[in-house]
């Protein structure tokens, strides 16, 4: 956690198109590690707030609504595959963007949404695949 | 198990909630808090330059791209300067110019700068004079610009002749796509493309050179690479 931590105080100013702190949050959703996953996501979305200038709240209100919508979906599918997870990380990164885009600019647009969303999964892969 | 991830996330979704409406109504307080991170964000960036500064080489490169644009610059005729000066407005707003240093770009467009005392809706230029926005939000230590980088922002847009080219739409990556273009003006490759009537800007800013032209149907489409550069990490505001 406190890798993580030092990362995105340091380096996310630095690359603003990769969003640092869903990348641990997922891990432990991945791990079923209840009470780190509720943690790490409280604390990292409060400084992302403050990283990207948005109301206190903010990335935690649609990183909350993105986790719960896939934690539904998780009684229907596992998470066991590489192929599931790549599913739950498309259906996560989908929804969470949309929202950011749409609550930022009031509307969706498609061509920063596929560039965040590619720039987001790859990340959040090699990240799972080292942090196991 | 499950069932309780689930109720756990739903729990700091409700949660989330309260505080994200709480937060937008005690606004005072996050001018503080932004405005530490701003200036954190800021070091952060002084820091890492100082970490790794500008090699030799890079310089060199630097000022031979400097060199080919100059080059490309005198390869205008003396009449478009001067036309573009006359356009551009200078010495009517060259006294209400006030500069301004930028702490943060945003991936969407928005530019967070130091505020030297400006209101909402200023109008913001680039050291080359060419239009970079507006400003969409004012705080006691910062301000937020609506850079043209920002996808879906809509003016009028005018040739160097002043004429009306038509409705000029941002497309984000440093574009604008003018539609239905009367067929009937010519347009080429590289002309400059201004604002036009007062609508969203004042008349007779630079946006940009006119990139790529297609022939529809309905008329002429254009896409204009915009001109403006914040590479020297200022910005110029009209008062």
């Amino acid at each position: 956690m406190i890798l993580d931590l030092l990362f995105l105080i340091f380096i996310q100013p630095l690359v603003i198109s990769i969003f640092f702190f869903l990348a641990p949050v997922l891990k432990y959703f991945f791990q079923n590690k209840n009470e780190k996953l509720i943690l790490n996501l409280v604390i990292f979305s409060l400084i992302t707030d403050l990283i990207f200038i948005k109301p206190l709240g903010f990335f935690l209100l649609i990183t909350s609504l993105a986790l719960f919508l896939i934690s539904l979906l998780e009684k229907f599918l596992g998470t066991t595959y590489f192929y599931q997870k790549l599913i739950y990380l498309l259906i996560f990164n989908l929804i969470f963007l949309g929202l950011f885009l749409y609550l930022t600019t009031k509307q969706i647009f498609v061509p920063f949404l596929l560039k965040f969303l590619i720039f987001n999964i790859i990340f959040q892969l090699i990240y799972l695949f080292i942090r196991k | 198990m499950l069932r309780k991830k689930i109720k756990n996330i739903f729990f700091v979704l409700l949660a989330s909630l309260l505080f994200f409406w709480f937060s937008q109504k005690v606004y005072a307080q996050q001018e503080v808090f932004f405005n530490l991170s701003l200036g954190w964000q800021n070091l952060i960036k002084n820091l890492w330059q100082k970490i790794f500064p500008q090699t030799e080489d890079d310089a060199y490169k630097e000022k031979y791209y400097e060199l080919l644009q100059e080059l490309a610059k005198l390869k205008l005729t003396l009449k478009q300067i001067k036309e573009t000066e006359i356009i551009t407005n200078r010495e009517k707003y060259l006294p209400n110019l006030t500069e301004a240093k930028i702490l943060k770009i945003d991936p969407l467009g928005y530019i967070y700068a130091e505020n030297p005392g400006i209101k909402e809706e200023a109008i913001v230029l680039d050291q080359n004079w060419s239009l970079v926005g507006k400003v969409v939000k004012v705080s006691k230590n910062y301000l937020v610009v609506a850079s043209l980088n920002l996808p879906g922002i809509e003016f009028n847009t005018a040739n160097i002749d002043g004429e009306l080219l038509g409705l000029g739409k941002t497309i984000s990556n440093g574009f604008l796509e003018v539609n239905f273009i009367d067929p009937k003006l010519k347009i080429k490759i590289n002309d400059f493309v201004l604002t036009y009537g007062d609508d969203n800007y004042p008349s007779g800013f630079l946006v940009g050179t006119v990139n790529k032209i297609n022939k529809t149907q309905l008329g002429q489409q254009i896409i204009v690479k915009l001109s403006f550069n914040l590479d020297s990490g200022k910005i110029y505001l009209i008062k």
